[in-house]
């Protein structure tokens, strides 16, 4: 997979308008964090991208295929959604036997590793899966099923924190393992920092933001002290997120740290800090 | 067409449960009504002045309706989650009810001889058109399975497209054509529904005594409902 390239996209649900002419070029080869509030679009953009729902205008283009109806483009990508589209009745090994049959680059091995290291019982039918489990369950088929793009809806819901910190691991040793595109779409955005390496905001259904984890974070920092030296400090700097707590107010400066800004924070006795990804998306969603 | 036949081979492995108990039951009412026809407890059959046993051939109709019913919405979503169009979804479905209805038809025409040695039975074919041949039989009661399993998938898929509102319209339908149908026959002295009846008559074969008309008839109504159904999945979204 080289490219995918969404065009002019716009979806409308009767009256209400959830995407608005989004257009964007996700390179392939890295893990992207779909970041948006509740609301903000990020299940319906994905959901386009899979044919799963239809645009009222715009397309989305796989390696200059449009996905719209295409089995060579649709087989893939492998989408794990938020709710299970399996059938209740199937027990999860019939489930990996047949999307093995689907997706020949299913890894069964690996599927029955990680159904092990997550304590998954594979004899189970999946109706009788505890909403933790069942996220288990699609979280360990996607990986398995080595597809280029692998999307995650939400993909640690319902999880303990043990769970969730084997997933990012996983996550990140199969990425590690072989070349792939892989798409977050979350609201735990301080749990997945460290595993993205773009971000894209979605707000109001609008791409407000698509840069990498690294420069966005540069181009931000914190700054800490007594109220009156802080509001001195940012009264010419556009900054956002001001928190106050009793003499002591810290603010993030949305701009990057020059050298003459060192020496005014030194003046003003002010501590500075890096910016956490999770505040920056508020301050960003806040606006 | 390799992912075509995969599908089927899904869709297939998901009805087989059913097909096993279905038969399964079939095997256990022959069993009974030998037993009580031996026992003197019922008589039906030839040689009794009874009529012969004939309702497997509408039981399987119903079966193969109510399988129709199911399979849409279920497979739909599986189908969608290994990332298989519509499309593909749509003709391998069709090729799916096209094996299931041959092999159930061919299972109705071979266990006629064989349900015959327990009790008196003739396939529906046989007792609407005695003078047929087995190709004719086969081809009728494929013909008629077939357009039980469409006409099941696309009322399920219409369900899944309409909203609230059109569901309610649509269950009610059947309700405005017997009133549309009554006030009619009222208002012209009962010439609607003989003429009605004479169009299914014809229709179905029964006036000429000829079962292939039926079976065009059913092949036809099926190919209109195949049609439509297509119109419907071609752009069905992923919904609850």
């Amino acid at each position: 997979m080289k490219s995918i390239k969404i065009e002019n996209l716009t979806k409308y649900y009767g009256n209400t308008q959830a995407l608005n002419d989004v257009s964007l070029d996700i390179e392939t080869g890295k893990i992207y964090g779909l970041l948006g509030r509740n609301g903000a679009g990020k299940t319906t953009l994905i959901n386009l991208v899979t044919d799963k729902i239809f645009p009222t205008s715009g397309k989305v283009l796989i390696d200059g295929e449009d996905v719209s109806g295409n089995d060579k483009v649709l087989g893939r990508i492998y989408y794990m959604m938020e709710k299970n589209l399996f059938p209740d009745y199937m027990k999860v090994k019939e489930s990996f036997k047949w999307t093995h049959e689907f997706y020949p680059g299913f890894d069964m091995e690996y599927a029955h590793v990680l159904s092990k290291k997550f304590g998954l019982s594979i004899d189970k039918k999946i109706k009788s899966l505890s909403t933790g489990y069942c996220t288990i369950f699609k979280a360990v088929t996607a990986l398995a099923s080595n597809a280029p793009l692998m999307i995650f809806d939400e993909p640690v819901l319902g999880l303990d924190a043990n769970h969730r910190d084997l997933f990012y691991k996983e996550l990140l040793a199969n990425y590690t393992k072989e070349a792939k595109t892989m798409i977050l779409s979350t609201h735990l955005i301080e749990e997945v920092a460290d595993v993205l390496e773009e971000a894209i905001i979605i707000k109001d259904g609008r791409i407000i933001l698509k840069k990498s984890v690294e420069d966005l974070l540069e181009g931000a920092y914190t700054v800490s002290g007594e109220i009156t030296k802080v509001d001195e400090y940012v009264s010419s700097r556009k900054y956002t997120g001001a928190e106050i707590m009793g003499k002591f107010k810290s603010v993030t400066v949305l701009e990057e740290v020059k050298k003459r800004d060192m020496a005014s924070i030194n003046e003003l006795g002010l501590d500075t800090g890096k910016v956490e990804l999770q505040k920056l998306f508020i301050a960003l969603t806040n606006v | 067409m390799k992912k075509m036949l995969k599908i089927i081979r899904y869709q297939l492995s998901d009805t087989k449960k059913a097909i096993i108990i279905y038969y399964s039951i079939l095997i256990c009412i022959v069993l009974m009504f030998a037993y009580l026809r031996n026992s003197g407890t019922v008589s039906f059959g030839k040689g009794d002045g009874n009529r012969d046993f004939i309702g497997f051939s509408i039981s399987t109709m119903i079966f193969l309706f109510v399988s129709g019913l199911n399979s849409f919405k279920v497979n739909f979503k599986f189908l969608q989650a290994h990332g298989i169009s519509r499309t593909t979804q749509y003709k391998s479905s069709i090729l799916t009810f096209a094996l299931l209805t041959a092999f159930m038809a061919c299972v109705s025409l071979i266990s006629v001889n064989i349900i015959n040695l327990l009790i008196p039975y003739q396939t529906l074919h046989n007792s609407i058109f005695p003078e047929g041949t087995l190709i004719q039989n086969f081809v009728w009661t494929f013909s008629a399975y077939f357009f039980c399993v469409t006409i099941g998938w696309f009322i399920t898929m219409l369900y899944y497209r309409c909203g609230k509102l059109m569901k309610t319209l649509i269950s009610l339908l059947p309700v405005f054509i017997i009133i549309l149908l009554s006030v009619a026959n009222n208002l012209t002295d009962g010439r609607s529904s003989v003429e009605i009846l004479d169009l299914m008559r014809t229709g179905m074969g029964l006036k000429d005594g000829n079962s292939m008309t039926g079976a065009l008839s059913f092949f036809m109504l099926s190919a209109v409902s195949l049609f439509f159904s297509y119109l419907l999945i071609r752009k069905a979204p992923l919904k609850d």
